[in-house]
């Protein structure tokens, strides 16, 4: 297996060079070389971007590797940079590694030539890879802003509680606020009716969507808009619920419209009614409606587009009585037909491209005039150019599928099914046809459209949680350093090995101690809410006495209780079964909820308590304190990511506000869930559950109860 | 225990100021590297009887270092405890596979440290 290696020699000796060449050649590489030995060409070869890896001689006569080192970073060029010399010292080597070199070898002893550059080109690689990322997560942020701004329909997005996130400028003339004003508020609060903006939440949280979902925005200044609501919720990659993603289209217009028509209806069976000679035609019309409202609610529900169309297609048909039906769907800059269906003939084929119906004069009508079209005994229109069969036409009806603001083609009826003429009665029920169609169309579209943006958005949110994760991986890696040196020089003095301490001085440090093991806290959460968001917290269940966990916990948490004078027990009732919990996550989250309890009580107790559940399929466990408790507004806000509560303790620092949201991670990663009951000034006890056997169908097939006689 | 030598590998002058201090405090006498170059020849000629390594360091990294440690017939059998600013859950596992004793996350708590270093020496 040969692999392409380019490399650049910067080297004088011709025969050293080749001497490189000739070990590369035994490693199996096929190798293109090139030999430098002055800056100029050095210059040169990298602007030809010809080379994988530079090899570079420590001295030359006209060069060395400083100086090569300081060109290839002038020019930017990353590249594994390796010094081979037969003369250099450790310390001009380490002076050339501080100066951007990735590792020397001795020309004597090249037995590493091979494993360096296989390290520093896949490191290098590693480099680009991640740089390129960088980028790419900058462009989807633009991405996913121009999708938002692009859309015609006002778009938001919420967390699960109902609160916005994100906005578009649709949606900031819609409520006359800005992006700034809106972010942070409760979505029910721009609606008229905020109840049945809250339902609509609910629904979307209970079905994963809503459809054509109708509520009126009131603006800053009073002014009311009714929209048609479509949403979806997003997951991230873990499937966690972030938030839900929602589309208004104003369609106030579209209302007014379809008020007139029901008007129009009612104004045509009062008229009919008025005539006893009429009694038939009334009886037919009352047949019609009944379809007409059925087909309504067949549109309503329908999602696909297509399949909607030619649903459409025949029910038109059978309606209005026709041998054939034809509709046209144009394409998006309306000189096109994107669809054609034609329903009544067999073997239809979609209508030629040569001859686009949608050029005939009679379409044209339709569309430009936004008009419907009845041709009764027709000899000179020249309509068999319409027919998809060529038959011979003598009645036509056409109407266009106009919604208020746009024409999306037209529906045609050709030749009356009796033999006889389209009436004026077929002209008006073509009409609310085409418009009750156009109208599931645009809702199927943009239901479509929505679908698409909420599944785009899922991708670039993935994108983006991975590249936080990167992210602060790393900055929680730089951050462990400079406070690893406070940490080691605090209990340096403070053990005494910088001689004895007075009481005043020793005060102090142990107040830097203790500062930096808090900072040391918080960016260990920090790096596992991170990991948490990108899915990548994972757990590794096994059958876990909770007793066993509790033992070291009690001492630890006897003592601080006691040194704030707070009584502390934990019962464990023996015939407590088994649990399927990873142990050292579940005492992460029993240190979690204690600290949080010993940090909000200042007199009482704190007790932990264990139980089975009712149910029989879970351990029950309380955690239970006197403390200043939670007020019901703050409630359900407690496990989220960044709340900090207003109460804490003078004495005691807000925290990162990171310690229940990863306990409820957590406690979910196990299947169980967490809450929290409380009144403020009374105290809080926060429950959760753990499994004692597999939840659904999991890998373990261990059940937690046939060890528990030990 | 006492007067046994131990290598301090690590990059950043404070850590390796305070864990000198830290282990000059307990009798044992202490080396410096500062990168994966010199860690190696001072490695050789020092002898130590254990070393304490940094993942993060200038010229390869603690990992390589470790592995040409192995391949040292001097140095194969010197424990090594990683010391390191890097994530338990990506790399302790590594380093242990790679030979090393035992593997702490800066800070680190060093009364475990120091038990860590007798047992290590003790073997």
């Amino acid at each position: 297996m040969n692999k392409t290696l380019r490399v650049l020699h910067v080297e004088d000796s011709e025969r050293d060079a080749a001497l490189l060449t000739r070990h590369l050649s035994r490693a199996g590489y096929e190798l293109i070389s090139e030999r430098v030995e002055r800056p100029e060409a050095m210059r040169a070869a990298l602007e030809a971007k010809a080379c994988d890896v530079i090899l570079c001689d420590y001295s030359m006569p006209h060069f060395n590797a400083l100086s090569a080192l300081a060109l290839v970073k002038e020019m930017k060029v990353d590249l594994p940079f390796i010094i081979i010399s037969g003369t250099v010292g450790e310390e001009a080597a380490v002076e050339a590694m501080r100066a951007g070199a990735h590792d020397y070898l001795m020309k004597d002893n090249l037995v590493r030539l091979v494993p360096t550059i296989e390290r520093e080109l896949h490191e290098a690689e590693n480099r680009r890879a991640r740089r390129q990322a960088e980028e790419q997560l900058r462009g989807s942020r633009l991405y996913t802003r121009l999708l938002m701004e692009s859309n015609i329909d006002a778009l938001m997005t919420t967390d699960p509680l109902g609160i916005i996130t994100d906005v578009n400028q649709q949606m900031e003339s819609l409520s006359g606020h800005s992006r700034e004003e809106l972010i942070g508020t409760p979505f029910k609060q721009h609606f008229t009716h905020p109840a049945r903006a809250e339902d609509g939440i609910s629904l979307v949280l209970r079905d994963g969507r809503v459809a054509n979902y109708e509520l009126i925005v009131r603006s800053k200044d009073g002014d009311e808009t009714v929209v048609s609501y479509n949403a979806t919720t997003f997951n991230d990659q873990s499937g966690q619920l972030q938030g839900v993603f929602g589309a208004a289209r104003d369609v106030t217009e579209r209302k007014r419209f379809e008020q007139e028509l029901q008007e129009k209806n009612l104004q045509l069976e009062n008229a009919n009614q008025a005539g006893e000679a009429r009694q038939e035609a009334l009886q037919a019309t009352g047949l019609t409606l009944t379809a007409l409202v059925e087909l309504g609610m067949e549109l309503g529900s329908e999602r696909d587009a297509k399949q909607l169309l030619s649903r459409f297609c025949s029910t038109a048909r059978r309606i209005i009585g026709a041998r054939k039906s034809m509709l046209g769907i144009l394409s998006d800059n309306g000189d096109e037909l994107k669809h054609v269906l034609i329903n009544g003939i067999k073997d239809a084929k979609p209508i030629v491209h040569d001859r686009p119906p949608v050029h005939h004069s009679v379409l044209e009508t339709i569309i430009n005039d936004r008009k419907v079209v009845r041709i009764n005994q027709a000899e000179k229109l020249d309509l068999e150019r319409l027919s998809p069969d060529n038959s011979s036409i003598r009645s036509f009806l056409g109407a266009p599928l106009m919604s208020a603001t746009e024409v999306y083609g037209w529906l045609v009826l050709l030749e009356k099914e009796d033999g006889g003429d389209f009436t004026e009665e077929d002209e008006r029920m073509a009409s609310t046809l085409a418009a009750q169609a156009a109208i599931a169309y645009e809702n199927a579209e943009l239901s479509e459209r929505l679908l698409r943006n909420a599944a785009e958005l899922d991708r670039t949110g993935r994108e983006q949680l991975e590249m936080k994760d990167q992210f602060i991986s790393h900055v929680s890696h730089e951050l462990r350093s400079p406070l690893s040196a406070i940490h080691q020089f605090t209990t340096i003095l403070l053990d005494g090995l910088a001689g004895e301490l007075g009481s005043e001085p020793r005060e102090y440090l142990e107040i830097v101690l203790r500062n930096s093991l808090q900072l040391r806290e918080m960016i260990g959460d920090l790096l596992e809410v991170t990991r948490a968001q990108a899915g990548k917290l994972t757990i590794e269940p096994q059958p876990t006495s909770l007793c066993d966990l509790f033992d070291p916990l009690t001492k630890t948490y006897e003592r601080r209780a006691a040194e704030k004078g707070i009584d502390f027990r934990i019962t464990c009732p023996s015939e407590l079964p088994l649990v399927l919990a990873d142990p050292n996550r579940m005492g992460q989250v029993f240190s979690n909820l204690l600290d949080n309890a010993l940090k909000f009580t200042t007199r009482g107790a704190i007790s932990v308590s264990s139980r089975r559940d009712e149910d029989d399929e879970f351990v029950r466990i309380a955690v239970a304190d006197t403390g200043c408790g939670i007020s019901a507004d703050s409630l359900p806000k407690i496990f989220d990511r960044l709340y900090q509560s207003p109460n804490t303790l003078e004495s005691s620092r807000k925290g990162l506000g990171l310690g229940l949201h990863i306990c409820q991670h957590l406690v979910e990663l196990h299947g169980g869930r967490i809450w929290v009951e409380s009144k403020e000034g009374e105290g809080a006890t926060v429950f959760f559950t753990v499994p004692i056997r597999t939840i659904q169908k999991g890998t373990t097939n261990f059940e937690g109860e046939q060890n528990l006689n030990h | 225990m006492k007067g046994n030598k131990i290598l301090i590998i690590e990059d950043d002058a404070d850590l390796r100021r305070g864990l000198n201090v830290r282990l000059r405090a307990s009798e044992y006498e202490t080396a410096f590297a500062s990168d994966a170059i010199m860690a190696l020849s001072i490695a050789k000629k020092e002898s130590p009887d254990l070393i304490l390594l940094d993942l993060g360091l200038p010229g390869g990294g603690g990992f390589v270092v470790l592995e040409r440690m192995k391949n040292i017939a001097s140095l194969a059998c010197t424990p090594v405890i990683v010391v390191s600013a890097s994530d338990p859950k990506t790399n302790e596992q590594r380093a242990l596979d790679a030979g090393a004793e035992a593997f702490f996350q800066k800070p680190v708590d060093n009364q475990e440290l120091m038990r860590a270093i007798q047992r290590a020496l003790l073997k």
